[in-house]
């Protein structure tokens, strides 16, 4: 059985250095085309010789949904710090529209909405305060949405921002960040700490934006069935590096459960033998039989699997994102145990 | 701009409140002066005084709680990041949040003061010294409110930002300010030394200060500016970005108030723009005293010179005495505390001149003490408040007390030989009433027996000046004869000890000098009748009248110097009573043969550099003939030149051609 970080290269295989194990979908676009870019991205702070940020490169085309996922302290947030201009790699480029983030910053954060992780905005403002301040700072500032958004919230627009709950404090950063009617917005971990009906809120108003608007949004979380429905693309982040970087579709087409009996034949003396054709990323030996789930599915590999002497009642199903990311990182997402 | 406008407003805004309670605060002068009595004479300076602590008060309170909150504050409280996720250049941030801050606090000031100014007279206005100068009060508290808000932003990001730059902070800002008061303290001493050289001096040291203190503001300023431009949202890089800029800026005017101050320490005396009235010289070795105006800023200075081998050692006090055998000087420095002169005492220092090197004798005395070394250099005599200290100089790492004679007021004196001291009255107007004849008393004290005794007095006469002859012997000096001041003047020789009349050496002879020269003669030059005249007295038998005089030409002034050679003496004749290069230029140097009384002419616009001894030393023992110091005189542009008498030859040796 292969491991998942054993180089394996798939027919699906994208450019980036970091997602070598999981070769990804066909992303490969003019660079015109990409909203975000990240080249060769490293972060430290301070003396720490390990880098926050190991040599990340990926990108986002226009109009999808890229989700960063990882555990807390993964890098997500640095990563998003990077993103905005707002911290300077140690080397490496952020590029927004094909500009560099970090000299051309406030340029670019004309077509940029973010949503924080951890609400930033002066606490003494009130949100239609906010939106009134940020008016004068947009060159196209929707002041009328963002007032039929609060109210949509339920959100008082006339309370201090320091008063309101989190997950009010999300939407109004929310309704700010689409005030603009942003070409890309930048979540950062949005919905942590939110209740269901904030987040519920939260990504109902995220997916009408998109099915209006098509605007290309980079969101960090750690809520995988959150983004699931929404995502077009996906990275995951361990340690500081981009261990999977894949169009969601591709890759939830290669990942697949599998389940069946095994029988010992004369042929095959050992357990797992069977699955040699397969990139195995986790195996299970359960008394009914075996479960696995494999990163190279393929319709013709399995009937070749299911026709096996001694695999029997061979079935394939999918898998969620939360089990690939627990499969391709070895974590459960934050506050859940594997 | 429409972001900065829009940052300005926001923060403006959010501090609105602090208007109204500076408002609110503005009247409390006016219901304290309601409750005390309106009417009061005292009531319109009293208000006008509350409101104007009030408003400081304020000032001070908002700068610091603004300049502490407004950037550093946000930064460490991550709140920055909703201004950098804006289409906000990261200048318009940086300006609109100081000019927020700066006119926000001012504003507060001037509210908490309005009302009673508004309300108060004209004199009560006055008082406050605000009417007067509007303009420069408000300009210099903007530069003040902004100073205290920046200091404020500083520490808060040093507190704050928690970030391992603050040890490079601990280490360089009081590393930075002990370096700059050293720099100011060398300037200040080198300052306090050169105004006993010229009294006009100025190292401009209040600019330097007030320029140093503009300059961390600006460098606050830029700071302030790398943090938001280069830190962001990132507290450390933020916080390195600070420390980076204002240390830099601040170090390198540090460096350079350093490199000034120590550029102006390490002058030479070939560093002297040029030579300042003329030198004082020993009567035999090639060292002499100069001093004068340094070129390049570099203020003023004195120095013992070698003039024929250019080795110089500054000298940072006052007179300075030279042994007769030139092999020592010695002079009193100021003692200096860490900034200030005080000018209650003097450290005593010795110069050995064979070697060039200076020793810190461990005494001290009291501020511009006359001193005066034996003929040989061994022993030092100092007058110390009321008393004449002397100490045997022979180890003069630790020198040694001989006696302390005294009380005696202030007097000039001189070695006659190694174990005697005669004092002599200084200038001293005897038209005072009540004078104490005892100050006119000539007093001899002997080391050997340490006891004193008056050997004789002056007549109570008015002394313009003394001068010496060779061991005491003689002294001459000129009196008026009556108190009109264009009386009648003389010229008289005095028997050393008792200083009894020996000859009257010239009578109504303007601008008289006198010099003791070798084979025991005299030489007077003056001017009679506009024109210069030299008079040769010859041996002490032959001094009741003079041996020849030597009619020089007309002239309106004239500088009598040293020989030149054995019984040849240089004289300078000056057109022009003013002491200004043009008149240097219209001197004509002659050499007179004391022998014969032959004139021969000398290059023009020389004048004896030798010149100074009379005024400030009172041993004039000849200098031995064709020394150094007698071939040195000043040019047209006080160059000190020797010149080489055979040839005509010039070689300037200190100073810089204008």
């Amino acid at each position: 059985m292969r491991g998942v970080s054993a180089g394996a290269a798939g027919p699906t295989a994208r450019s980036s250095p970091n997602a070598a194990a999981f070769p990804a979908g066909p992303l490969s676009k003019k660079s015109s085309a990409l909203v975000v870019e990240a080249r060769s991205l490293v972060v430290r702070y301070g003396g720490n010789p390990l880098p926050t940020l190991e040599e990340i490169s990926f990108s986002v085309p226009r109009g999808s949904v890229y989700a960063l996922l990882g555990r807390n302290g993964a890098g997500k947030s640095s990563l998003v710090r990077c993103l905005l201009g707002q911290q300077k790699p140690a080397s490496g480029e952020c590029v927004l529209f094909g500009e560099d983030v970090w000299k051309h910053r406030a340029h670019l954060m004309a077509k940029v909405g973010v949503v924080p992780e951890d609400p930033d905005a002066p606490p003494s403002m009130t949100a239609r305060q906010l939106s009134a301040f940020c008016a004068k700072l947009y060159p196209s500032w929707d002041a009328p949405s963002v007032e039929a958004r609060l109210k949509r919230f339920d959100v008082p627009a006339g309370t201090p921002y320091g008063s309101l709950s989190k997950g009010q404090k999300a939407l109004v950063s929310l309704a700010l960040a689409l005030g603009s009617a942003p070409e890309l917005l930048l979540l950062d971990d949005p919905t942590l700490g939110l209740d269901a009906v904030a987040r519920r809120a939260f990504f109902g108003e995220l997916v009408g934006e998109l099915a209006d608007r098509g605007t290309t949004v980079l969101l960090t979380s750690h809520d995988l069935a959150g983004v699931e429905s929404m995502a077009t693309h996906v990275g995951f982040l361990k340690g500081g590096k981009l261990v999977l970087d894949e169009d969601l579709e591709a890759l939830k087409s290669r990942f697949r459960r599998l389940r069946y009996a095994n029988e010992q034949t004369e042929e095959r003396l050992e357990y797992g033998q069977e699955l040699s054709d397969f990139d195995a990323v986790k195996v299970k030996v359960r008394g009914w039989g075996v479960e696995a789930i494999v990163s190279n599915y393929g319709d013709d590999v399995f009937a070749r699997f299911a026709a096996l002497d001694g695999v029997v009642d061979a079935e394939a199903s999918a898998v969620s994102l939360e089990e690939i990311f627990i499969a391709v990182t070895g974590d459960p997402p934050a506050g859940r145990t594997a | 701009m429409r972001a900065f406008a829009a940052v300005f407003a926001r923060e403006v805004f959010e501090r609105r409140m602090v208007f109204a309670v500076a408002f609110a605060a503005g009247f409390v002068p006016l219901i304290g002066s309601l409750a005390y009595g309106w009417r009061s004479p005292d009531a319109p300076e009293g208000r006008i005084l509350v409101a104007l602590v009030t408003a400081a008060a304020f000032g001070l309170a908002f700068a610091l709680l603004i300049g502490g909150s407004v950037i550093a504050g946000e930064t460490s409280e991550k709140r920055m990041s909703f201004f950098f996720s804006r289409p906000i250049p990261s200048a318009a941030l940086w300006a609109g949040k100081l000019l927020a801050a700066l006119f926000v606090t001012f504003a507060a000031a001037a509210l908490a003061f309005a009302p009673a100014w508004l309300s108060g007279t004209g004199h009560a206005r006055s008082l406050s010294g605000v009417d007067a100068t509007l303009g420069n009060t408000v300009l210099v508290a903007l530069v003040l409110t902004l100073a205290l808000i920046l200091g404020a932003h500083a520490v808060v990001t040093v507190a704050r930002l928690r970030s391992p730059w603050v040890a490079l902070d601990l280490l360089l800002a009081p590393g930075l300010v002990f370096l700059a008061a050293l720099a100011m303290r060398s300037l200040l001493r080198d300052e306090s030394s050169a105004l006993s050289v010229a009294g006009d001096i100025n190292y401009g040291i209040e600019w330097a200060l007030i320029g140093l203190a503009g300059l961390v503001v600006l460098a606050l300023l830029a700071a302030t500016f790398a943090q938001v431009a280069e830190g962001r949202t990132d507290a450390r890089r933020a916080h390195g970005a600070f420390s980076v800029v204002f240390f830099g800026i601040v170090g390198a005017a540090v460096a350079l108030l350093g490199g000034y101050a120590w550029w102006c320490a390490s002058a030479q005396a070939t560093d002297l723009a040029q030579v300042a009235g003329g030198v004082q010289t020993t009567p035999r070795g090639s060292w002499v005293v100069a001093s004068g105006p340094l070129r390049a800023w570099r203020g003023a200075g004195a120095f013992l010179f070698e003039a024929t081998s250019g080795r110089s050692i500054r000298v940072r006090g006052g007179d300075v005495a030279l042994s007769q055998d030139g092999t020592r000087a010695a002079w009193g420095e100021l003692r200096f505390g860490f900034f200030e002169r005080k000018d209650t005492r003097l450290d005593l220092f010795i110069a050995e001149l064979a070697t060039g090197r200076t020793v810190a004798t461990g005494l001290e005395t009291a501020g511009w003490a006359p001193m005066a070394l034996s003929p040989s250099g061994r022993r030092l005599a100092v007058q110390d408040e009321n008393h004449l200290a002397t100490f045997d100089l022979s180890d003069s790492q630790n020198p040694k007390q001989i006696a302390v004679f005294g009380p005696l007021d202030s007097r000039r004196f001189a070695f006659v030989d190694e174990e005697t001291i005669r004092a002599f009255p200084r200038f001293f107007n005897t038209q005072i009433k009540g004078w104490d004849p005892a100050r006119l008393e000539i007093t001899e004290f002997s080391l050997s027996s340490k006891k004193s005794l008056v050997t004789g007095r002056f007549e109570p006469v008015t002394l313009p000046f003394l001068g010496l002859g060779p061991d005491a012997r003689f002294f001459v000096c000129t009196r008026r004869l009556t108190d009109d001041p264009d009386g009648k003047r003389v010229l008289t020789l005095h028997d050393g000890r008792t200083g009894a009349l020996v000859a009257t050496l010239a009578t109504n002879l303007g601008n008289v000098q006198a010099r003791f020269l070798t084979g025991n003669r005299i030489a007077v030059a003056g001017i009679a009748d506009a024109k210069a005249r030299l008079i040769v007295f010859e041996g002490e038998k032959g001094w009741g009248a003079p041996a020849r005089t030597v009619d020089l030409g007309p002239t309106t002034r004239v500088v009598l110097g040293g020989e030149i050679a054995a019984g040849r003496v240089a004289v300078s004749l000056i057109t022009f009573e003013e002491n200004l290069p043009s008149s240097r230029r219209a001197a004509k140097l002659a050499f007179v043969d004391t022998a014969t009384g032959a004139v021969s002419a000398g290059p023009d616009g020389l004048v004896p550099a030798a010149t100074f001894g009379w005024w400030f030393n009172p041993v004039m023992t000849p200098a031995e003939a064709g020394l150094p110091a007698s071939l040195l005189f000043l040019d047209a542009d006080n160059r000190l030149v020797r010149l080489d008498p055979a040839t005509g030859a010039q070689t300037v040796l200190l100073g810089r051609s204008k």
